[in-house]
């Protein structure tokens, strides 16, 4: 179930709402849209229903008061107060949808290398920016590399299986 | 004897045969898979997530959610209020993901479990749980953290307990090389946190046992005594691809150690044992964080995940740490939305993060809800709140007392920021309502009991699922009740005893 261009760039602006810039820096929409792509393939039903309802909710509720615009057609002060009336709406229900905007907003606009960095958060314990241990650039998804196990660890120097002993 | 090996990436149609099939590469089923190994017996691992190498890690959260979470760490309980839950999907299970704390059950519980069922002195009797501690223990190196590498988060919890009066210290954890890179959560990217993929299942593949990963079993059948034929479908954790099957044969038994909600799902999936207690009686420690803005830099994320801790009110089912997560999801956990919430992000490094824990009386229960996935509904009591209530007001009194400037309670019926110590008063004041926090949900236990009575627990006091002979659990399902105290210590020192009992009966009946 994964979003249509639409939605991903409605729920990116929503977000931008959601969590203006920090200490000057624009966080990139192609990052969030990556993390989009993950929540959508890897989150549960019920999370990513909530989802798009919290998307569907700021986006429309606006049009309830004046003036009567959707949260995209709020000036950004504006946009900034419909959003504090559904955080701290008495339905409780309304609150945890806002809190899923937040989830999403968070892991998605502060969850990359680049923004932590920009904003000195990168800790000094970390290794440099974009390398890991053992001095190499890992693939964003080394993690899925058929066997990917490097020496060194105490798994892989048990023992790894190749591919063509297990398939028959 | 078969050579142990990993089959990180298992494909096309796997046949096994061997004497133990052991369901998860976690806690119970690393420690129950190293145990029968090194015993003589045959044994083979599946695991339903990846195997991620400590050289691979991504020290970001999105990163290591996708890899090495279940769901993404996206799973909630619903009850009145709805909880976010965390579990490992990854060889290593949730040991890979946690903070590494390490803590012996209290021996008050233990006592408890057996006046409730007496024969639980039989099946796990203290003394042989203390010797199986002991052992994990110098497996896993526990030593207490150091103010060396404890980082500032956890060195103003140990002044704030100081200033307020709390008894409190430094965590004892699995990580006797740990160099506070603050990655716990995300794993640890030099293979310093001790966890079962670096130790217990190295033992095991070292002493033959196979382990495949990205390994979903779907089947359970018995075929004739104690034997059982477990069916599990090859797929890529996250993509979902299906690349193949895998049938193995069990020759003296399963062991299922998938955790408190995949072990009673599973059962439930092949209608196995007791409906009335099969996937009843979870019990949890649920945690919410308090939040300290302090004038100098804390910078949570750096030093040591979680290094400090309060037993103040441990006796009141209520545990205080230290909890230092990294900026994208401490962001997450400062109060507010918009402007308000991105100025209180832009002072994210002054602040400080504390967790209550709470040994919850609720029950609540676990259902098998379409393929590979559960259904929690978990609700704290009026009591349960109240603990939180008095864990969020000894934090709140202690981050004062260490200095903050603001403390923020993350209550929803508080003022969003405390500035005055007096304030916090109002804690205790406000109704109990689970509404009221923004819990997340851990230590998950119970789901699958052991007990004597098959109408009121699911699991024997031989280990065997009631009326399943060769279905053994060995994971925190078992356990009567939750212990108020981490659990992956008392999940090892009972599979271990697990293992053995196992071992020594298929060891009579070969005699």
């Amino acid at each position: 179930m994964t979003l249509f261009a639409f939605e991903r760039r409605l729920t990116i602006t929503v977000l931008k709402a959601v969590m203006p810039p920090v200490n000057g820096v624009v966080f990139p929409p192609a990052r969030t849209a990556r993390f989009l792509a993950d929540y959508h393939r890897g989150a549960p039903l019920a999370a990513r229903l909530a989802l798009r309802a919290a998307v569907l909710l700021a986006w429309l509720v606006p049009l309830l008061s004046r003036p009567r615009r959707t949260l995209l057609g709020l000036s950004p002060p504006a946009r900034d107060q419909a959003l504090q009336r559904l955080f701290h709406s008495r339905f409780y229900l309304v609150r945890q949808l806002c809190q899923v905007l937040k989830m999403v907003a968070a892991l998605g606009h502060l969850g990359n290398m680049a923004t932590q960095v920009a904003l000195g958060y990168r800790g000094p314990h970390l290794p440099p920016l974009g390398r890991r241990a053992g001095g190499q650039v890992p693939s964003r998804d080394a993690a899925h590399d058929d066997n990917a196990s490097p020496a060194g660890t105490a798994l892989a120097a048990a023992a790894v299986a190749p591919e063509a002993e297990v398939t028959p | 004897m078969n050579a142990g090996m990993l089959h990180a990436d298992p494909r096309g149609r796997v046949v096994e045969e061997s004497d133990f099939v052991i369901v998860g590469s976690g806690a119970a089923g690393a420690t129950a898979a190293a145990t029968l190994a090194e015993a003589g017996y045959d044994v083979v691992i599946l695991e339903e997530g990846s195997y991620v190498p400590p050289g691979s890690r991504s020290p970001l959260l999105p990163d290591a959610a996708r890899d090495l979470f279940r769901d993404l760490g996206l799973s909630a309980a619903e009850g009145r209020a709805i909880i976010p839950l965390l579990q490992g999907r990854c060889v290593g299970g949730t040991t890979v993901i946690n903070a590494g704390i390490i803590w012996r059950m209290p021996e008050r519980v233990h006592r408890a479990w057996v006046e409730a069922d007496p024969g639980i002195a039989r099946a796990l009797p203290w003394e042989r749980l203390e010797a199986h501690y002991e052992t994990v223990e110098r497996a896993l190196g526990v030593a207490p953290v150091t103010e060396r590498i404890a980082g500032a988060n956890n060195t103003l919890m140990a002044r704030g307990a100081r200033a307020a009066g709390v008894a409190g210290r430094y965590i004892d954890r699995n990580a006797p090389d740990c160099e506070g890179t603050g990655t716990c959560l995300q794993s640890c990217p030099r293979g310093n946190k001790l966890s079962m993929e670096v130790t217990f299942l190295p033992k095991a593949i070292a002493a033959g046992a196979r382990l495949y990963a990205r390994c979903r079993v779907e089947r359970l059948t018995p075929t004739r005594a104690a034997a059982w034929r477990v069916e599990a479908t090859l797929r890529h954790p996250v993509t979902g691809e299906r690349r193949g099957t895998l049938t193995a044969g069990a020759r003296r038994g399963v062991v299922l150690a998938a955790s408190t909600l995949q072990t009673p799902a599973l059962l439930r999936r092949n209608g196995i044992g007791h409906k009335r207690v099969v996937g009843e009686h979870l019990q949890a420690h649920p945690g919410c964080a308090v939040a300290g803005v302090f004038d100098e830099p804390v910078r949570m994320w750096e030093g040591v995940h979680q290094g400090y801790e309060s037993t103040h009110l441990r006796d009141q089912g209520v545990k205080l740490e230290a909890i230092g997560l990294p900026p994208e999801l401490a962001a997450f956990r400062l109060p507010g939305i918009g402007d308000e919430w991105s100025r209180r992000i832009s002072r994210l490094d002054h602040v400080a993060l504390w967790a209550v824990a709470v040994r919850c009386e609720a029950h609540g229960s676990v259902r098998p809800f379409g393929p590979g996935a559960v259904r929690v509904r978990y609700c704290p009591t009026r009591a349960d709140v109240k603990k939180f209530q008095l864990g969020v007001k000894t934090l709140a009194d202690m981050a004062f007392a260490a200095g903050a400037r603001v403390v923020m309670p993350g209550m929803a019926s508080l003022p969003t920021e405390m500035r005055d110590p007096r304030e916090t008063r109002m804690i205790l004041s406000r109704p109990a309502d689970a509404r009221d926090f923004q819990m997340v949900l851990t230590h998950l236990m119970g789901a699958a009991r052991m007990g004597s009575d098959p109408e009121r627990s699911a699991v024997g006091l031989d280990f065997q699922v009631h009326g399943a002979p060769g279905l053994y659990v060995a994971d925190s399902s078992l356990f009567p009740t939750n212990l108020g105290v981490n659990p992956q210590h008392t999940i090892q020192a009972v599979a271990m005893e697990m293992a053995r009992s196992a071992a020594a009966r298929h060891a009579d009946r070969a005699a």
